[in-house]
């Protein structure tokens, strides 16, 4: 058996999962300093269904802490950028654009050197260590304890990243490095951005894996722990502790990846209502869609992997107002004071989750106190949330092919069982817990993207060597070989250059290697 | 139009950048590109200061104005970024061949990312920018340019990249030479052609376009009106809401090229259909044309607002597909020839501007 535990901004949720049953769940509230909350949970699931701790094979967790400590500037190192690329790049140098405040927190040392490469695999510049052996002194000098190395192209040949590393490790033993082409894609700027943000957090994810562990062991779990990325599959706990960044959107992925498993479904919109917000998704082959824009992270522009997911502001605690000019529901919401302000509860708050109770699609709380509600008004909200989603949903599709969607979250209640071009709505068991469940699921992946030159009759080639590539990934990632999958391939002919060079991407994933688990 | 001189602002910056990439026509770098540039522009102006634009009244019409464009893939731009020294290179390599010396930075391509370059060489070396250009809009060709149709010179011509690496071109078909210096060049490269006299350049070119740019950046981060009320501001309409439900590209001939089918969302049951090649540059209903080259056509995401380019349009997005009337220098028959649908290979005439909507 493993457990799933999901850290969100109010709610630990956890399950204790064996196969495909869950056999236990259990929510707790959120401490700030994370442990506490999971060793409540993990104790929730021991009084909900008796285990062996020594029976317990892996734990996943999914938490928003580090995207939190950066948007919050808190427990942050002091971090380098080490570019490598000159005489390239030069008139962008490290942390340009970045807002001040962030920028001071981390230090903002940037240092441009030679290196690099070119899209086709030339080298720009030859590497230059003594070069690099000045910033090592200078990086000591200024107390620097973490540093990102990006050069350009270094998803065709990221040797010169890990050259650079050596010869900094070798002058400053302690730094902790971060690698831009292990975090990030195409765009040299984007990925160096996603891989300092990824060396600030570096001391931090030392704590909170050292924490984790502890707080695990402490209920005599000795079972390896993963951390779920933005994409939906696991890093170990050591890779967590070199690749925290990769955390960032853990939370609805965790959710839709979820529901897709709590329906069996692979190819489905996942819908998560929760008290506040409403996240629609789309999964195909049970993996998130990925957004294809980059992403702000802090005022920070990034590019690492993160799903495309469409939220909007209505939940289960939005509030329902009557205004002249119509309804309004939401975007505010009595949040986690439901139990509170809400007319079912005593309190004086209309609701989304009062008008759910007054038409009968749920059973929470005093129906009593909601009897007096308007049909019309009634009708009228439910008719307004069905259309909300009907449209996010409609957004999401890529086919006019009917689409099964599947409705997890405690707000949920909520939604209809007929919405327009909806082949059927699916509401699986457990679907609260959702999201910890999504963490439980044990797949890791691999992923490759970069500029190939494609020689006509050789694309098969070509796209079977990138498909490849990632498979390799994954497995080294510790998927079991027999079960990696390709799960996305995408060739783009790169705009304004003749001949054939394209951007091909190529994403596998497979299932955890757990045979050899403690 | 701007018709005094004008100190452009570092505040200013993002506002022109999403008005070059609405005259990219979905390409000439889009807005994720554009962005490097735009940033670029703001560092050196940290530095340097604001950049002098000047009004075609105000231009010295005996001064000489350097063009200054990026040829190839803007993709590879955003991984293997300028050095900012490719222009300044350039000038200098190409006034050892000719000697006409630059007062003022004039513009070539004002749609895309080249829409911002040549600030940036006007912002370094402290020169003026004089506002007119070569296209109005974005086009793929180098010989594309109302320039080039009055006659005016483009060779010799100076190609750099980032390394310091050099050639001066001088020669006819300077095109095909020039992509071919590109690619080895590493898959962009920064050209600076011999420098035009103003008189001329003002005569033959499309002036006012940078303050076209600027206007068409106010107006389309106006996110509080609607799309069809920024088109109409614009001067142009709202063509379609729709999602996109095929997409298809190849990559034969000189560059990519593809078709892009769009579900409305906005009409029951009906499709638009956009060809492009490095922009968008036909829009067809039921296979009649709708909006033809050399009129704009923009692609906006219907959630963010912001213009989603050739490159970066992806199946099962939902965007507004706009319209915008050409420049009127393009509109007339002696000079559609080079940039109405059959110079892009396509079996159709220029249809003059209209409002389909």
């Amino acid at each position: 058996m493993h457990i799933g535990i999901d850290v969100g901004g109010t709610n630990t949720d956890a399950v204790l999962v064996e196969g495909r049953r869950v056999l236990a769940e259990c929510k707790k509230t959120t401490t700030a300093d994370v442990t506490t909350g999971i060793i409540e949970a993990v104790n929730g699931l021991q009084t909900a269904h008796e285990f062996e701790p020594a029976a317990v094979k892996a734990v996943m967790i999914g938490t928003t802490h580090f995207v939190n400590a950066v948007v919050e500037g808190r427990g942050l190192a002091q971090t380098a950028a080490v570019r490598l690329g000159l005489p390239a790049t030069k008139a962008l140098p490290p942390f340009v654009d970045w807002p001040q405040r962030l920028r001071q927190v981390i230090g903002g040392h940037g240092y441009l050197c030679h290196g690099g490469h070119e899209y086709d695999g030339r080298v720009i510049s030859p590497l230059d260590e003594d070069e690099l052996r000045r910033v090592a002194v200078d990086i000591a000098e200024k107390g620097v304890r973490s540093v990102a190395i990006s050069s350009v192209f270094s998803l065709v040949n990221g040797d010169f990243e890990r050259q650079a590393a050596e010869i900094l490790t070798a002058e400053v033993p302690h730094l902790l490095v971060s690698f831009s082409h292990e975090i990030g894609r195409l765009g040299l700027l984007e990925r160096e951005n996603a891989t300092i943000i990824n060396a600030a957090l570096r001391e931090l994810a030392e704590q909170i894996a050292d924490g984790l562990t502890e707080s695990l062991t402490a209920q005599g779990i000795d079972a390896p722990l993963f951390l779920s990325q933005n994409d939906g599959t696991l890093m170990d706990l050591e890779y967590a502790r070199c690749y925290p960044v990769a955390t960032f959107s853990s939370g609805p992925t965790n959710s839709m990846r979820g529901g897709a498993f709590l329906s069996g479904l692979d190819e489905c919109a996942v819908i998560d209502v929760g008290g506040t917000t409403t996240d629609v998704g789309m999964l195909h082959n049970g993996f998130p869609r990925e957004a294809a824009s980059e992403v702000m992270i802090s005022g920070v522009r990034t590019n690492f992997r993160m799903p495309d997911v469409l939220s909007i502001g209505l939940g289960g605690g939005s509030v329902v107002r009557e205004e002249k000019d119509g309804l309004a529901i939401g975007p505010d919401s009595v949040g986690y004071k439901l139990a509170q302000q809400a007319l079912v509860f005593g309190g004086d708050t209309l609701t989304a989750t009062d008008i759910a109770v007054a038409a009968g699609l749920a059973d929470i709380g005093d129906p009593a106190r909601v009897k007096h509600l308007d049909r019309t008004l009634v009708n009228e909200v439910l008719d307004h949330v069905c259309e909300q989603i009907a449209t996010q949903v409609d957004r999401m599709r890529t086919s006019p092919a009917p689409l099964p969607v599947v409705l997890v979250g405690g707000g949920s209640v909520l939604v209809p069982d007929e919405v327009e071009g909806v082949s059927g709505i699916i509401r699986p068991e457990h679907h609260a817990f959702a999201n910890a469940i999504g963490a439980a699921i044990a797949q890791v992946g691999g992923e490759v993207d970069r500029v190939f030159t494609i020689d006509p009759n050789r694309r098969d080639e070509v796209l079977d060597s990138a498909r490849q590539e990632a498979v390799d990934k994954a497995v080294a990632a510790g998927a079991r070989a027999d079960s990696v999958r390709i799960v996305e391939v995408e060739e783009i002919p790169l705009a304004y250059l003749p001949g054939n060079a394209s951007r091909v991407r190529a994403r596998a994933v497979g299932d955890l290697v757990l045979e050899d688990a403690r | 139009m701007v018709t005094r001189m004008h100190l452009l602002q570092p505040d200013e910056v993002d506002r022109l950048a999403l008005g070059v990439v609405m005259l990219g026509s979905g390409g000439g770098g889009g807005e994720h590109e554009t962005h490097a540039f735009a940033a670029m522009l703001r560092h050196e102006m940290r530095q340097s200061g604001p950049v002098t634009v000047l009004s075609p009244e105000e231009a010295d019409p005996d001064g000489y104005g350097a063009r200054v464009g990026l040829i190839g893939a803007p993709t590879v731009m955003i991984e293997k970024l300028p050095s900012g020294q490719e222009a300044e290179d350039a000038l200098k390599a190409l006034q050892a061949h000719d000697s006409t010396e630059a007062t003022a930075v004039v513009g070539w391509e004002v749609g895309g990312c080249n829409g911002l370059l040549p600030l940036i060489l006007a912002a370094r070396l402290g020169l003026p920018y004089v506002d007119v250009d070569g296209m109005g809009r974005a086009f793929p060709r180098i010989d594309q340019t109302t320039y080039d149709a009055a006659g005016l010179p483009t060779t010799p011509l100076a190609i750099t990249e980032p390394s310091g690496n050099r050639a001066v071109l001088d020669a006819t078909g300077i095109e095909k030479l020039a992509r071919t210096v590109m690619v080895d060049f590493g898959g962009w490269a920064m050209m600076v052609a011999k420098p035009l006299k103003l008189a001329d350049a003002l005569k033959a070119g499309i002036t006012g376009s940078l303050a076209r740019a600027l206007e068409l950046g106010e107006i389309w981060s106006q996110q509080t009106l609607s799309v069809d009320e920024r088109a109409k501001a614009s001067g142009g309409f709202l063509v379609a809401r729709g999602k996109v439900v095929e997409v298809w590209r190849e990559s034969v001939g000189d560059f990519p090229r593809g078709t892009v089918a769009l579900r409305r969302l906005d009409a029951g049951d009906a499709y638009v259909r956009l060809e492009m090649q490095g922009e968008y540059l036909v829009a067809l209903a039921d296979g009649e044309p709708l909006v033809t080259t050399p009129d704009l056509l923009c692609c906006l995401d219907a959630e963010s607002g912001k213009p989603v380019s050739t490159e970066r349009l992806r199946f099962g997005a939902i965007v507004d597909v706009v319209a915008l009337p050409s420049p009127p220098q393009w509109v007339r028959e002696e000079m559609l020839g080079r940039v109405d649908p059959r110079a892009f290979g396509y079996d159709l005439d220029y249809l003059p501007f209209r409002d389909v909507s």
